[in-house]
């Protein structure tokens, strides 16, 4: 578990999964993740949540108390040394940066616990922005984009790949500054 | 149209790869003539044999990851290529009839 000043970041129970579906289940990005609009009925849900997945780490708004969002750690590759990572938040926390906070808190935890060297994500062109910042800063890279890789609404839509490295996140400033904070509230 | 993802291999010999190179326009018409595809995807390592032969050049790299396994003692990249039905049909007009 990882406290800061407004998330609390830990381990997906089962008790969260009623939160996890509803998050999944936003009409407006429901079209752009993994189900493609077909979620599965919830009875069914727990194992396509798990499906090539090795945890689930939920993002806790502090004073709220409420799921804001969570983050998959999914195909785990240890021979290579290298995994990805799927993030969701709730509609109505988007543009907050709470998930993004815990992103942070994530990659702490990832590249802490697991012998990663690389983590990557898919992000969608229309989602791509919560990613901007991190890779002007440079802890994450624009691997490249796959054109017109899947169809959204109707419309080809480019699969940006993201990736962040080890090297990259134990070096980082925005890292020393996540601790040092996290150091001040404890 | 949908995206598709083509695999090829061809055992380590320098025959088998030289067989594959030559019936690789073969396979990628057959590919696009017989799935309704827009793109065809292709991952390699950077030391992988070449597969394609004068193909190559109509592949695009979308993805690089960078040192992405260990191969044979050293970290080698890996790349996501694309084919788009037009630019296989511009380059072999009629093979896709």
């Amino acid at each position: 578990m990882i406290t800061t000043s407004r998330i609390v970041f830990r381990p997906v129970v089962p008790t969260d999964y009623p939160r996890l579906y509803e998050i999944e289940s936003d009409p407006t990005t429901a079209m752009t993740w993994r189900y493609h609009g077909n979620l599965p009925a919830f009875e069914q849900y727990e194992p396509a949540l798990w499906k090539q997945t090795q945890q689930i780490m939920v993002v806790e708004g502090r004073t709220s108390g409420q799921v804001v969002g969570y983050l998959q750690l999914h195909d785990v590759d240890a021979r290579a040394g290298n995994a990805w990572f799927s993030l969701y938040s709730g509609p109505e926390h988007r543009g907050s940066g709470l998930v993004m906070e815990g992103l942070m808190a994530y990659c702490e935890w990832a590249f802490g616990n697991w012998p990663i060297r690389w983590l990557y994500a898919h992000s969608f062109a229309q989602n791509v922005t919560e990613f901007e910042h991190g890779m002007r800063r440079g802890e994450a890279v624009r691997l490249g984009v796959l054109r017109e890789r899947v169809i959204v609404d109707g419309e080809p839509t480019d699969v940006h790949v993201i990736g962040i490295s080890r090297e990259n996140w134990m070096a980082s400033p925005l890292r020393r500054r996540f601790n040092l904070l996290r150091a001040r509230l404890s | 149209m949908g995206t598709g993802m083509f695999e090829y291999f061809a055992l380590p010999t320098a025959h088998a790869e030289a067989l594959a190179r030559q019936f690789a326009p073969d396979l990628l018409a057959a590919a696009f003539t017989g799935a309704d595809i827009q793109r065809l995807y292709y991952e390699r390592f950077e030391n992988d044999a070449d597969v394609f032969g004068d193909m190559s050049a109509l592949f695009e790299v979308e993805v690089t990851y960078p040192e992405f396994a260990m191969i044979g003692g050293r970290y080698e990249n890996r790349t996501t290529s694309v084919l788009t039905r037009e630019r296989f049909a511009a380059a072999h007009p009629g093979s896709m009839q």
